[in-house]
């Protein structure tokens, strides 16, 4: 088994996205079985009020959604919204472009399906505890880092501390609002 | 000796690679099933693969819909010999290290068609099974989970077209998601 002990301490409410019903069902009993609260929601509008309306200590996220908005639109909104709330991509899709583009709008951690629900566990135990440490001491680490990237609207070429990502700034060039991406 | 590995053919997890590097693996819709496919189409505990020198051997574990080899519901254990398809509801398998694509005879049961993975195949390969006709509609409800430490290697079923520029972040997870179906095909 496991050890649970930071991920009980840390997470009590799990937002579960996935329109798939038996992997609800399943994910959903797993995750109540290891003293979790558990919000489901089928799509990205259900997900994005339920973010808002009962903010998780944890997302759980498919990457193909019903209704228009992807896993990865959805996480780099929830992201935007709250940089400290973890978010696991749980997908199909074993793809390295999806991989690369789920870190970059700030997912955490990326598992493919299927998967082994005992490691999901100890996943989400760790990244829940990575993301609390950065929250709580400051992200150090994050700041020696430098996020490169281009103003989409006057392709100016920008570099800022890592400690930014997930922020917006205006660009000096055309005075644009810009988000920060999570990684270059 | 490596571990044998079936390989998915069919659902969303066709061409998925799962190593039996157990002595004994179940399949079923249980959770004590080391591979669990969630749908009422499996009995809880289905049929048991026992690895052995001579290959693997299967058992139906008095399923309700039966265990399929090459099509053929089995009474007894039966050795599933490399190139053998194993059918357990809606999901079809392969034991690895059978024939080429081209001279192996189509899965009957479920119209599966191949799906076959191989790091070591040419793109050529690959092409020609994503010319293959599509599998028959499978259940939604075809979810595999893994227990245990089978997980697969991380492998992209089709070879990657060249970089593009994308203007957002929707537009490339709509490509991604449109290549990902595609290799489902």
């Amino acid at each position: 088994m496991a050890d649970l002990t930071s991920i009980k301490a840390i997470v009590s409410r799990v937002l579960i996205v996935e329109d798939d019903s038996d992997e609800i069902t399943f994910l959903k009993a797993f995750l109540e079985r290891n003293l979790m609260f558990v919000d489901v929601a089928r799509d990205a509008g259900q997900a994005r009020a339920a973010f808002h309306m009962h903010p998780p200590d944890f997302v759980l996220c498919d990457g193909m959604l019903p209704g228009g908005v992807s896993g990865f639109e959805l996480c780099e909104r929830m992201k935007q919204e709250n940089i400290n709330v973890p978010i696991i991509m749980l997908t199909a899709i074993d793809m390295d472009d999806a991989r690369d583009l789920a870190k970059r709008v700030g997912v955490d951690d990326y598992m493919t399906k299927p998967y082994d629900p005992e490691e999901l566990l100890v996943r989400m135990g760790q990244v829940a505890e990575a993301v609390w440490k950065r929250k709580h001491h400051g992200d150090s680490e994050a700041d020696e880092v430098k996020i490169s990237f281009t103003c989409p609207d006057c392709q100016k070429k920008l570099r800022v501390k890592g400690g930014h990502r997930g922020r917006t700034l205006n660009c000096p060039r055309c005075g644009q609002p810009v988000s920060i991406p999570f990684h270059s | 000796m490596n571990p044998p590995v079936l390989i998915v053919l069919t659902g969303k997890y066709k061409g998925k690679r799962v190593k039996l590097t157990d002595a004994e693996t179940i399949i079923g819709r249980d959770e004590s099933a080391k591979i669990r496919v969630a749908t009422q189409e499996l009995s809880r505990q289905h049929c048991l693969l026992i690895v052995s020198e001579a290959g693997v051997l299967v058992r139906d574990l008095g399923s309700r819909n039966g265990t399929f080899i090459n099509g053929t519901p089995i009474a007894e254990e039966t050795l599933l010999k490399p190139g053998d398809t194993l059918t357990t509801g809606p999901m079809t398998f392969e034991l690895e290290g059978g024939e080429s694509p081209a001279s192996k005879k189509s899965v009957a049961s479920t119209g599966a068609k191949k799906g076959k993975f191989d790091p070591k195949t040419t793109d050529d390969d690959i092409a020609s099974w994503l010319t293959d006709e599509t599998s028959e509609g499978l259940s939604a409800s075809d979810t595999t989970i893994l227990s245990g430490k089978s997980k697969s290697p991380a492998a992209p079923v089709i070879p990657k077209p060249p970089k593009r520029e994308f203007k957002s972040i929707a537009e490339e997870a709509e490509d991604i998601i449109r290549r990902h179906l595609e290799s489902l095909k």
